[in-house]
This record gives C-alpha cells, structure tokens and sequence, in this order.
C-alpha cells in the first residue's frame, strides 16, 4: 500500500514542480510550489520522518510560499515575460 | 579554553550589539584582539582534536592543526586589520555586525573537521557575504547580491549533494572516517562526489569555468569589502576544499585535471585583466589569477611547492589588502574606479603603497612575493614538471604588462586632485608595506612554519 | 504487482528516478527562466528534491520514526536513521532563511530600478 502511495505522490510532484517552472502567471506559480510542499510534507510522512514533515509544513510550503506571496505583491508583477 | 570560542565569541558580539550599538567598531577590535590572544595560546599546543557530543562517526569534531593554525592566524591578522583600519567610521555599525559573523563562519570553516558542520559554516561564511555585497543599498549593490545568491545557492546545493552522496554510502559524517571509507566506495559514486563537490567549491573558490561572476560581484562591492572576500573569504574555501581533497586520498589524474584547471584559470584571468576599464575589476581578475596559482600549485602534492603556494596565501592577502584599500581611497576622492579616474590622482604615499603591492604580487625581489614564486617555481623544477616553470613564467609577463600600464598611466597623464592620506590610513598601510618587505628579507622563519602547514595538509585528517 | 511496489529497494529506485527528475527541472528552471522570482523558486524546487533524496533513501519498508517515547530508551534496528532527519531539518532551517534574504534583496532591487529581468540587469560589467 506504502508503496502505491510513494508512487502516485512522487508523480504528482514530478508534474507540479513542472507547473511550478513553466506555468506563466507568477502567483500560480507560487501557489504550485506550497502545493510542492504540502506533497513532500506527505511523503516525509511516508517516509517515517514526522518531525521532517512538521517542519516541511511549517517552514517549506507556509513561510517560503507566504514569503514569495508578499514579495510579489511589494514588486505588483503577475506575469513572467 | 575551548576551540568553540573561535566561532561563538564574534557571533556573540555581532548578536550582543543592541547593547553597545555605538561602540560595535570598539567592541570588533577587543574581539579580534580577544581571538589573537586564543590564538596564541593554543601555538604551543598544536596539534589538537576536539570533540563535543556523541561517539567518534557522529561527534561534532573541531581541529587545530598547523595548516588550520597558519589560516586562523592568517584570518584573524586580517580582520584586525579591518576593524583598526574603519575604526574612525561611526555610521557603519552594519558593516561591523556582518564582519563579525562573517569571521565566525570563516573560522568554523577552518577549524571543523565533518562534512556537515563544513556545510552549515559554508552557509554562514556566504550569508554574510550576500549581506556585504548589498552594503551599499544601491541599483549595483543590489544586482550584485542577486546575482551573487543565485551562484551561490547553485554552489551548495553541489556541495549538499556531495555530501549527502558520501553518507548515504558511507553513513560517516567526520573527515577522518570518510578519508578511510572513501575508497571502498564504488568508482562512479567517488567521481560523482568528486565532480559535485568541484562544482560546489570551484564556484566558490572562483576557478576557471565557474568563475563568471567574480569580477561583477567585486565590482559591486564597497571597495574595503573586496579586499574581505579577497583575502579571507576565497582562501576559506580553498582551503576547505583541498583539505578535504587530501582527506579522500584523490588518485592522480583527479589531482591533474586540478592543476590544468588552476593553470588554465590563471591564463585567462590575467588575459581578460589585460582587457579591463575600470581597475577595481583588474584587481578581481588579479586574484583570479593568484588563486589560479594557488590551486595549480595545492593540487600537486609536493611538499615544496604546497609550502610556496600556503605563503603565497599569505602575501596575496596581505597585497590585496593593501591594494583595495589604497583603491578605496582613491575611490572616494575621485568617485570613480575608472583607469582615467586613477591616472588622475596626485599622491606620492598611495603611488608607493600601489608599487609595493603589484611588485610583490608580480615576485620581484627583495618583496616577499619573490620568495613565494621562488619556492612554487623551485618545487615545480625538482618534481621535473618544467612546462608549468616556464607557463607560470609566461602568463606573469601579461600580468607584469598591465600592472606597470597601470602605474606609468599614473605617472604620465595631468594629475587632477590630490589625495591626502589621513595618519591613520598611513600607518596602517605603511605596516603592510614594512611587513611585506620584512617577509621578503627575512622568510626562512615562516618558510619553515610553512613547511610543516603543508605536511599537514598533504597528510589529511587522519584517523583519530 | 502489489507486493513488488513495498520492497525497500523498488521504493529507492522510485526515490531516486523520481528526485532526479524534480532536480533536473528546478536546475532547467534556474538556467532558462527571465524572472527572478521564478530563478528563485526553481532553485527551492531543486533544493527540495535534494532534502526528498535524501530522507528517501534512508527510508526503509516496516522501520518506524525515530522517536522515542513510550518506554523505548534506545535507537535500535527497528526505526529508520535518526541523523540524515536532523540534517535535513537544519538544511530546511537554513533554507529559507537564504530564501528570505535573496527576495529582500529582488523587492529592494525592484523598487530602485522597476526590472526583474535578469537579462536587463545591466548595471554591473566592463565600462565602454
């Protein structure tokens, strides 16, 4: 079961953090990465390390997502030319 | 005493200054005068291991060796250099805040001896670099740190993979156990560590075809800073590197390719240095060019010529310093870096300060310089490798060329303002001059000094 | 099929193949992206691969976390290895304190020059 789980949740990131690269509109492209991070967080926990996963939550996808979302309303750009 | 002091007091002071924010400039010298002091007191006890926590494979593990001693020495004289030398500057509390954590990061990377600890200084030692770049809060500063980051954050995550290449197989993280392991790990894995942890260094340590950035970042830099990162902050890395190099025992064609890219790096530094406008890049390119040398003549594995090479450390450091500052000087009389901007100024002091460092860079005698080419040069002879006699040789004709275009432009062109030195600055400089001539005359001491570094450092961490 | 999916070393082989694709995007990204904040965002893509690599390959079928709590006293053969977990927690720490300082420095950049193109970042390089 564990193993069908690693799987599936390793594609799925593999597909966003492609998003993530190319998608054209700055701030989907910052909500794509907390959702890289919310997916890792998951995979920690597979991977019996909760205190990773707990900090993964907290640190990786909140502050750098919360973190990039600001600094991005400080410069009002939205598109990558 | 404890070897931690090294890291923690600088660290401490910079986190202590809400309590002392005026006197952060007064509070940078005692420490730096404080660290000389440990310094001191542990020359006698060399050499010596300490460990914090744990059993042998994962203890947190901190060395003094004679190599680590000559770079801690080395750092340490720098910046109490530094901070006696902007001890007049009373807005510049940030500039000392950075430079003290920035000393710590520089010390711990010297002194701890695993992998990960390496990393975490790795980080600190470029965090404050970044903040330094950006000192100036300007359109440059700014482009300059972005840039810088960008490389940077590129540069560890090389060495992460490196390091993390090296656990999975080994399951170490101290320098000793992995140089005994590293062996028995399968070929592929080894370069594969090998390249990611070139890749991570050679960005650092500013080497041939990672080393595109350099002269823009010393260029955005304040003046004073890029003697920092000249004399400090890129000798840090080398060093680490090749320490860990001797650690793992690298075969030989490995140790080759090194010396090519250091010889090579060298080439096109002083060539593109030759091209140059604006004579803060020159300098850049000039410490291109140097620490080309110094890694040439650190990857060869000879006694000798490691010796030469770790004084040729030393005087570098102390040349640049003394360019840099010299050039800061001239810099906020004529708000420019431009060569015209230099040709134009009227100072027979700076004018002597100039000459004396690119003499000694270029290894005319009696500098001291000379006696650090001398010993790469003779050491290179007597392992019979006389192509690198004769290319070092060669390439230092082109470095000659711009050095002394530099200096007849000076003498030449009509002279628009004159600098007047304050005391301070005079002496201070002066002191580098004297201790570049003094290196000069009388080497054999250090030589001697160097002599053991470089036993040291060709030997490795061994297993303790 | 099932049963083949739960051995450790089919799980090591998904973790590798996988992170090194996720690395080859983020550094893909780094390379050819304009935008600074997509520079930046690929480079956290591919310092997460990392950190995944990592903790996955040291993950191993049936060991549980390394915790002890409820009258286990030691680290044994049944939890999976403590250290990479602290290493990887730091590495995170520091992470996004680099993150923080280089989006400082592209808002301040910003408000000075109105660009967050890298390839317009002209103000460094030779004078003519």
């Amino acid at each position: 079961m564990i193993g069908v789980l690693i799987v599936i949740i390793f594609t799925a990131l593999t597909v966003i953090a492609f998003w993530v690269v190319s998608s054209r509109d700055l701030s989907s492209s910052v909500i794509y990465f907390m959702a890289f991070g919310l997916g890792s967080t998951v995979l920690y926990v597979l991977f019996s390390a909760p205190d990773v996963a707990l900090t993964e939550a907290v640190i990786g996808a909140g502050i750098s997502g919360v973190v990039f979302l600001v600094s991005l309303l400080q410069t009002q750009t939205k598109e990558d030319t | 005493m404890s070897l931690v002091y090294f890291i923690a007091i600088p660290i401490l002071a910079s986190f202590l200054t809400p309590f002392y924010k005026n006197y952060l400039r007064f509070v940078s010298v005692l420490v730096n005068i404080l660290l000389a002091g440990f310094a001191a007191f542990f020359y006698s006890r060399l050499p010596l291991n300490e460990f914090i926590s744990l059993d042998s494979p994962l203890s947190i593990i901190f060395i003094l060796d004679y190599v680590s001693f000559f770079f801690v020495s080395l750092f340490i004289g720098v910046m109490l250099f530094f901070s006696l030398y902007s001890i007049k500057e009373k807005n510049n509390t940030a500039v000392f805040v950075v430079t003290n954590i920035f000393t710590s990061g520089a010390l711990g990377l010297i002194l701890s001896a695993d992998i990960f600890n390496i990393y975490i200084f790795f980080e600190i030692a470029s965090i404050s670099a970044y903040i330094l770049t950006g000192l100036n809060r300007d359109k440059v500063a700014y482009s300059g740190a972005i840039k810088y980051m960008i490389v940077g954050a590129v540069a560890s995550i090389f060495l992460l993979l490196g390091i993390m290449l090296m656990y999975l197989n080994l399951g170490y993280l101290t320098l000793s156990s992995i140089g005994a392991g590293f062996h028995t790990m399968d070929k592929g894995i080894q370069y594969l560590v090998l390249l990611s942890l070139f890749i991570g260094f050679g960005i650092k340590t500013e080497i041939l075809p990672l080393n595109f950035w350099v002269a823009d970042i010393y260029q955005a830099t304040p003046t004073k800073i890029a003697a920092l990162f000249s004399a400090v902050l890129s000798k840090a890395y080398l060093f680490v590197f090749f320490h860990i190099l001797y650690t793992l025992k690298v075969d030989a064609p490995a140790l080759l390719f090194l010396t090519a890219i250091g010889l090579l790096s060298f080439a096109v530094a002083e060539l593109s240095a030759l091209r140059s406008k604006d004579v803060k890049r020159i300098f850049a390119y000039s410490t291109l060019g140097q620490l080309g040398v110094l890694f040439l003549a650190l990857s060869s594995a000879n006694v000798v010529v490691v010796s030469g090479a770790l004084f040729l450390i030393l005087v570098h450091s102390i040349s640049k310093l003394m360019l840099f500052f010299s050039l800061d000087l001239v810099e906020k009389k004529m708000h420019s870096t431009r060569v015209e901007a230099f040709a134009g100024f009227r100072s027979a002091f700076l004018f002597t300060i100039f000459a004396i460092g690119f003499l000694s860079l270029l290894g005319i005698p009696p500098f001291a310089g000379f006696i650090a080419k001398l010993t790469i040069l003779k050491g290179f002879a007597s392992m019979g490798a006389y192509g690198i006699v004769g290319a070092i040789l060669a390439i230092s004709l082109v470095e000659a060329t711009y050095f002394f275009r530099l200096l007849s432009a000076n003498q030449r062109s009509k002279k628009t303002a004159e600098i007047k030195v304050p005391l301070l600055q005079k002496i201070m400089l002066s002191l580098l001059a004297l201790a570049i001539l003094y290196l000069g005359l009388f080497p054999q001491g250090l030589l001697d000094f160097c002599t053991d570094a470089a036993q040291t450092l060709i030997q490795g961490v061994i297993h303790v | 099929m099932l049963e083949t999916l739960n051995q450790t070393t089919f799980l090591h082989t998904v973790v590798a193949i996988g992170s090194f694709t996720i690395f080859t995007i983020g550094l893909v990204g780094v390379l050819s992206k304009k935008n600074l904040f997509k520079i930046f965002l690929s480079l956290s893509i591919v310092e997460s691969s990392l950190f995944l690599f990592f903790i996955g390959s040291h993950f191993e079928v049936g060991k549980a976390a390394p915790i002890v709590a409820d009258g286990i006293k030691l680290f044994d053969g049944h939890m999976v290895d403590p250290v990479p977990q602290a290493m990887i927690l730091t590495t995170i720490v520091i992470g996004v304190a680099v993150l923080a300082l280089s989006l400082t420095f592209v808002v301040n950049y910003y408000r000075l020059s109105g660009n967050i193109d890298i390839d317009k970042m002209d103000e460094l390089g030779e004078v003519q």
